[in-house]
């Protein structure tokens, strides 16, 4: 049995969930239902790893990733594409890049160079860990659970009691917008709001308050004309259920790998609006609707689009099929395999 | 109230791989008053105290996103320098410190005994208080 140590930045998650967690959990399930015993903490007993697997390349890694030295490494280039939506650090970099050699860069470059394998998500994150040191990729699409998310409703008498009412309304509102992710100001759901306000159009937020600004979740109360409609801490069965009742979710930042959350919403069945970016097309150009940019004007014209095209048909579910975490575990275990094959 | 405790990158990983240093270190904390913080983290709330082993960039990032509220401090120990905006990230993170520790002899590379570390690390957090 292969045992392997996830590592992450504990910094995006030590106040509130964040979507590193959120990618840390779903692979460590998903593997350790297909037998990959996986080690995410200081737990007495445990057999050391035989290999560690980085998610972030950020800053912030380096450390770790130095001091497993010896054993095999994996990692998985997660930020490289919110990095790039940065202009102001793209530029500086290429400007020193072009001066120093590689070793001498940014601890990112040396992940990538010195893994033994790189493991992005999509080809515009491979592309981008080849610009910048990598030797190889390994595209691994992740992730939704299929099982969990059903375009089929759970009955509203299932749902916690508390909760019943506030579903009950929303059920009388049609056609149904729905956003999910945290309240902040770069998710942009204060545009996703007055997009929804210029058509009309009844739209639901569910999300919580980020602990750094705390303000947000008011701000978007104040700008939505369903301000009844901003709900916060949902439990999950809550979630799925509006899920599965909305015909459009939004997710409007270019803050995102990938944006686990449209997968999950695009598998309830709600037809997902992105922001136009390589992955985004990557990932839902087959029955997804895009906005060039998050401005309620641009967001307008997506949604309506989407509206015309309704839920998601039966048959544009089966393009989530390659994207499951079973299919990232299956994956990802082969790649473990060949790593530590090739160190034999 | 138990403080929480936020050990080096470094460190966690040579304690992953070495299980005896590792138990040792578990069985140290146990008996301290110190609540580790790791990867699978318990949350923390605004009113709550961390104490930072080691300001590294996964702190840095760490620190300069936690409440006003919270009270960190930062243990010194010595880090590597990383180029580029990571400087300035890390230089953010010590502006948030509410104070700096100082045990002399600590370096990040490899983990120091634990029982001797974590009453040292009490000490000076009593002491200072």
């Amino acid at each position: 049995m292969i045992t392997v140590a996830l590592v992450g930045n504990v910094g995006n998650s030590v106040m509130v969930r964040g979507g590193l967690e959120v990618l840390l959990d779903a692979t460590a399930d998903a593997l350790k239902s297909i037998g990959v015993r996986v080690v995410r903490s200081l737990e007495r007993g445990a057999p050391a790893p035989d290999l560690f697997h980085f998610f972030g390349s950020f800053y912030g890694l380096e450390d770790a990733f130095r001091a497993a030295t010896g054993s095999p490494r994996v990692v998985s280039p997660l930020l490289l594409l919110a990095d790039d939506a940065l202009q102001w650090w793209r530029a500086p970099v290429d400007r020193v890049r072009s001066r120093l050699p590689l070793s001498m860069l940014h601890s990112r470059y040396r992940m990538l160079r010195d893994a033994d394998a790189v493991m992005p998500n999509s080809q515009e994150e491979a592309d981008n860990s080849f610009a910048y040191g990598a030797r190889g990729c390994d595209i691994l699409r992740c992730g939704v659970d299929l099982d969990l998310f059903q375009p089929e409703p759970a009955p509203l008498e299932s749902l916690p009691a508390e909760w019943q009412e506030r579903c009950q309304q929303w059920l009388k509102r049609a056609p149904r917008v729905i956003s999910v992710g945290r309240y902040e100001r770069r998710k942009n759901q204060v545009e996703v709001a007055l997009a929804c306000k210029a058509l009309g159009l009844p739209v639901m937020f569910i999300g919580r308050r980020s602990p750094v600004e705390r303000e947000y979740a008011d701000e978007l109360r104040a700008a939505t004309a369903f301000p009844e409609l901003v709900w916060e801490d949902a439990p999950w069965s809550v979630l799925r259920w509006a899920m599965a009742q909305s015909d459009v979710h939004v997710l409007a930042t270019r803050h995102e790998t990938i944006g686990l959350v449209s997968l999950e919403a695009a598998a309830s069945g709600a037809r997902p609006v992105t922001i136009t970016q390589p992955t985004s097309r990557e990932y839902f150009s087959a029955f997804g609707e895009f906005a060039p940019d998050p401005s309620p004007a641009q967001l307008s014209a997506a949604i309506s689009r989407a509206m015309t095209r309704g839920r998601l048909l039966k048959e544009e579910r089966r393009h989530l099929e390659p994207v499951s975490w079973s299919a990232f575990a299956k994956g990802t275990l082969a790649v473990y395999e060949r790593v530590l094959a090739q160190r034999r | 109230m138990p403080s929480h405790l936020l050990l080096p990158d470094a460190w966690r990983i040579q304690l992953l791989r070495n299980q005896a240093v590792r138990d040792s270190w578990l069985d140290a904390l146990d008996a301290s008053t110190f609540k580790l913080v790791d990867w699978e983290t318990p949350r923390l709330s605004p009113d709550d105290e961390l104490i930072v082993a080691g300001l590294d960039l996964s702190a840095a990032e760490l620190v300069v996103k936690l409440p006003a509220t919270l009270r960190v401090h930062a243990l010194d120990v010595r880090w590597t320098l990383p180029l580029g905006p990571a400087h300035r990230f890390v230089k953010r993170a010590q502006q948030r410190l509410t104070r700096r520790i100082s045990i002399p002899g600590v370096g990040t590379g490899l983990p120091p005994e634990p029982r001797r570390f974590l009453q040292q690390l009490a000490h000076a957090v009593g002491a200072k208080s």
